[in-house]
């Protein structure tokens, strides 16, 4: 018995498996005498392919009924995709897409597995984009379709359109159309980005886009950084250099004094320790002093560790 | 009423001055990259181009770009490849009316691989 129950089981998910992934479409045109009698579904797998008419990206096609219905199932992942339905004049072939004029005959649409799209046109009047819905999705795809069509929607709009839009296909679309950003406008499409699904096909070229201007500030911040590191380094080298230079330059015996100065002893200390007089070690410090360019004992200290370790390799 | 009729005309010749470029190109099996460029004055109210093209075996794509080398709404491609592996005839036509933000030579440009087909185009700057 319980065999016979998991071989019902089995047979009743057979259907749901062997459909596969799949959205419907269906709707009504009026169409007048020069239009055939068919319709066609593009899925166009990149933005850029919106406006190319090509066998190969037509996945479903059909006939419309006496009254202008017509009705499809067509495969459909789980992720979002775009899609377009067109339809042809009489004599033209499979493959045509008309825009611009009256006879636009194509409208755009996202859908993906469970999806139930619906197309309308009016009579009358030409296929427009707002003649299709049925989701959420389409609803932000024909608002943004709308705004591309206006040549003064700038970047701030279609920014804002994809932090809105729950569809990510809508909100890349959006984004694709944004172009010479500032940096604030940037950070901003940078933040919409991090909430979406990274290996989403659709966004191959933005994700590389903003992960590559990423990247290039990056090696910016760190090239502007390893350059001043090479500058400080160089600048200390130099100056190392200068005051061994200028050490060399001293006497024997300025050096001894220089030496018992920065052991912290006063002049008087130094002849003291020297047998020398007073008078003889300040014309050492001063002659001192002038070899080295300082004007104090305070500045003589900036150059004590370089001097104590010359001192001690001497 | 011919006087009338004549105002009309003469206003409506003064109001829209369009400079129009026409063009046909026969493709037979060819490759090729053409740009055609367009003077557009400021202050230029609109350019609007029709294009039609029929492409039996091949590849064509079509573009306008501005003066900064952007490309302008009302681009398209076609081509006749089938899924199979085979040909299939495209077509395409395109009305576009573009209202330049940018005066400068813009460019209307032309690709074509391994194409056979006709092309017609006509572009039309349309002064205030």
């Amino acid at each position: 018995m319980r065999r016979h129950n998991l071989l019902l089981g089995l047979l009743l998910l057979i259907p749901v498996y062997g459909n596969g992934q799949q959205a419907r479409l269906s709707g009504k045109i009026s169409l007048d005498t020069g239009w055939a009698r068919k319709f066609y579904v593009s899925r166009l797998p990149g933005f850029d392919q919106m406006f190319t008419a090509s066998r190969a990206l037509i996945i479903a096609e059909g006939d419309l009924d006496s009254a202008g219905n017509f009705s499809v199932d067509f495969s459909a992942g789980k992720d979002e995709s775009l899609y377009r339905l067109h339809f042809i004049r009489k004599g033209d072939p499979a493959s045509t897409l008309i825009i611009g004029s009256r006879d636009v005959n194509h409208v755009f649409f996202i859908a993906k597995d469970g999806d139930q799209i619906h197309f309308n046109k009016k009579q009358d009047l030409p296929i427009r984009q707002s003649d299709i819905g049925g989701s959420r999705a389409n609803s932000e795809l024909n608002t943004l379709l709308k705004l591309t069509d206006d040549d003064t929607t700038g970047n701030n709009t279609f920014i804002s359109v994809a932090d809105r839009s729950t569809s990510q296909l809508a909100g890349l679309l959006a984004i694709s159309h944004t172009a010479g950003l500032t940096d604030e406008q940037n950070e901003k499409v940078r933040r919409v980005l991090s909430r979406y699904d990274q290996h989403y096909a659709y966004g191959a070229n933005i994700f590389r886009e903003y992960s590559n201007s990423n990247e290039w500030k990056l090696y910016l911040t760190g090239g502007i950084l390893l350059f001043f590191a090479l500058l400080l380094y160089g600048y200390r080298f130099y100056r190392q250099r200068s005051i061994l230079k200028t050490w060399r330059e001293l006497s024997q015996r300025e050096m001894d004094i220089v030496g018992l100065i920065l052991s912290g002893k006063s002049n008087k200390e130094v002849a003291l320790a020297l047998s020398i007089e007073l008078s003889t070690v300040k014309t050492h410090v001063n002659n001192i002093y002038a070899k080295l360019g300082v004007s104090n004992r305070k500045d003589l200290d900036r150059y004590q560790e370089l001097i104590k370790s010359n001192v001690a390799n001497r | 009423m011919k006087k009338l009729l004549f105002f009309l005309l003469a206003l409506g010749a003064m109001q829209a001055k369009a400079q129009a470029i026409k063009g046909s190109i026969t493709l037979k099996d060819s490759t090729l990259s053409r740009s055609i460029p367009v003077e557009v004055a400021a202050g230029t109210k609109s350019i609007k181009f029709t294009v039609k093209v029929y492409l039996a075996v091949g590849e064509v794509a079509v573009s306008l770009t501005d003066p900064n080398g952007k490309k302008a709404a009302g681009g398209f491609s076609l081509n006749t490849h089938t899924k199979g592996g085979g040909n299939e005839p495209s077509k395409g036509e395109l009305s576009a009316d573009e209202t330049p933000k940018v005066p400068g030579t813009w460019k209307f440009n032309i690709r074509a691989k391994d194409a056979t087909g006709t092309f017609n185009y006509q572009i039309e700057v349309v002064q205030p």
